[in-house]
């Protein structure tokens, strides 16, 4: 009956996930696509990722709530923070990064 | 005296053979250009006949097309204006047949303002929410399509809305990017802002004001305009013309409680509706830049 309630339960949470938001996007720094870098989500309490851009410098994440979210980009352990909205259907946030003259990263919207 | 009889030697021999051989050559190369040439002529021509019967075909495949599309057209709109009014049930799969088929070249934003007018009438508990939530997502499918099929032409860019924000600034403008966007299409570039008035939550519609300036890296005026933005108004259909040449729309792909998204994309004229004709100028300025245009 546990193995059962468990299932229902498992079933239940990847259906949600299955029909939640997706934030996508590339990450592009100064001299073109960043590869590798880690891009992470924090809706409210509940964190997402991080996931690795692959050779083009695209991520996806997907984002089992909607609402107001930080995505943190991580790139040769400098990481740098923007806010994007969580929608029900997939949305788009390309990310630019770039190194401000205190050395810091910064990120804004491609 | 007679001269003595002259040796013939082996050129004069080969002479004599060649005589007759010559005239059979002759005959036979006369007859090798014939055949050549005949058959050359009858590939070009067979090339010229199977070219016709493919253009013809394809007119009256268009000429087909264009009977069954204007037949179903009239069929749906009329079905949809004769439906009870209270059979919305009917006129949202109606809506549903003249989006799927004919979305890039009617406006049918009065048919979805009507529908959602109507539906928005019906008393709570009924199928209200279930058809609203219908037409809606008949309209993102179709403003997705549109998008998808514009931006390999153009460019864009998407920004969410904070609702609340905008709300809470009044009657102020709030400016979609913190700085105008400079959109690039081929050599062409353009400045373009998007301020946001105010926001409609029970409609879902925001109104905005579309700025374009500096296009083609000139001086020139500030455009502006202002218009309201819902998930009725598509891209192809729904546009505002530069005097570039090119298109820009504002659609709406997001809506979520406190929070939308706005997409703006610019593309050449060209891919605007079929509905939307060129003027006559900018096809005169087209054909200018063209015969300017250095051959390559």
């Amino acid at each position: 009956m546990n193995k059962l309630i468990a299932f229902a339960i498992a079933t239940s949470l990847v259906s949600s996930a299955a029909g939640a938001g997706e934030v996508f996007g590339t990450v592009k720094g100064a001299s073109g696509v960043v590869k590798g870098a880690e891009v992470g989500a924090k809706c409210g309490d509940q964190a997402y990722g991080p996931v690795k851009t692959d050779a083009k410098g695209s991520y996806r994440l997907v984002i089992a709530q909607t609402g107001k979210c930080t995505l943190t980009v991580t790139q040769d352990g400098k990481s740098a923070t923007m806010n994007v909205v969580s929608f029900d259907d997939a949305t788009q946030s390309d990310v630019v990064l770039a190194v401000g003259a205190d050395g810091k990263l910064t990120a804004k919207r491609g | 005296m007679a001269d003595p009889p002259k040796h013939k030697d082996a050129w004069d021999k080969f002479g004599v053979l060649l005589q007759p051989v010559g005239g059979l050559l002759t005959a036979m190369a006369v007859a090798f250009l014939g055949v050549f040439g005949s058959r050359a002529l009858e590939e070009r021509q067979s090339r010229d006949t199977n070219a016709r019967l493919y253009s013809e075909l394809m007119s009256q495949r268009e000429v087909a097309e264009s009977t069954l599309r204007k037949d179903v057209l009239g069929a749906i709109l009329q079905e949809y204006l004769q439906a009870s009014p209270t059979d919305l049930d009917a006129k949202v799969l109606q809506l549903e047949l003249l989006s799927n088929n004919f979305h890039d070249s009617l406006d049918l934003r009065p048919l979805f303002h009507d529908l959602q007018r109507k539906l928005l009438k019906l008393p709570e508990g009924s199928d209200q929410q279930e058809l609203l939530a219908r037409i809606e997502n008949l309209a993102r499918e179709v403003t997705s399509k549109q998008l998808f099929t514009l931006q390999g032409r153009g460019a864009r860019f998407s920004r969410p809305v904070d609702l609340a924000e905008l709300d809470a600034s009044g009657s102020g403008s709030v400016p979609l990017t913190p700085e105008p966007q400079t959109l690039t299409i081929g050599e062409h570039k353009c400045d373009i802002s998007v301020l946001l008035r105010s926001a409609d939550r029970r409609t879902r519609n925001i109104r905005v004001r579309l700025e374009a300036s500096a296009c083609n890296g000139t001086d020139t005026q500030t455009l502006n305009t202002t218009f309201d933005v819902g998930f009725y108004d598509f891209p192809i259909i729904d546009n505002t013309r530069l005097p570039n040449g090119w298109r820009c729309a504002i659609a709406l792909t997001n809506w979520v409680d406190d929070f939308a998204e706005l997409t703006t994309i610019c593309f050449p004229g060209e891919y605007a509706s079929l509905k939307d004709r060129p003027y006559y100028e900018e096809v005169i300025q087209k054909l200018r830049e063209q015969s300017d245009a250095p051959s390559t």
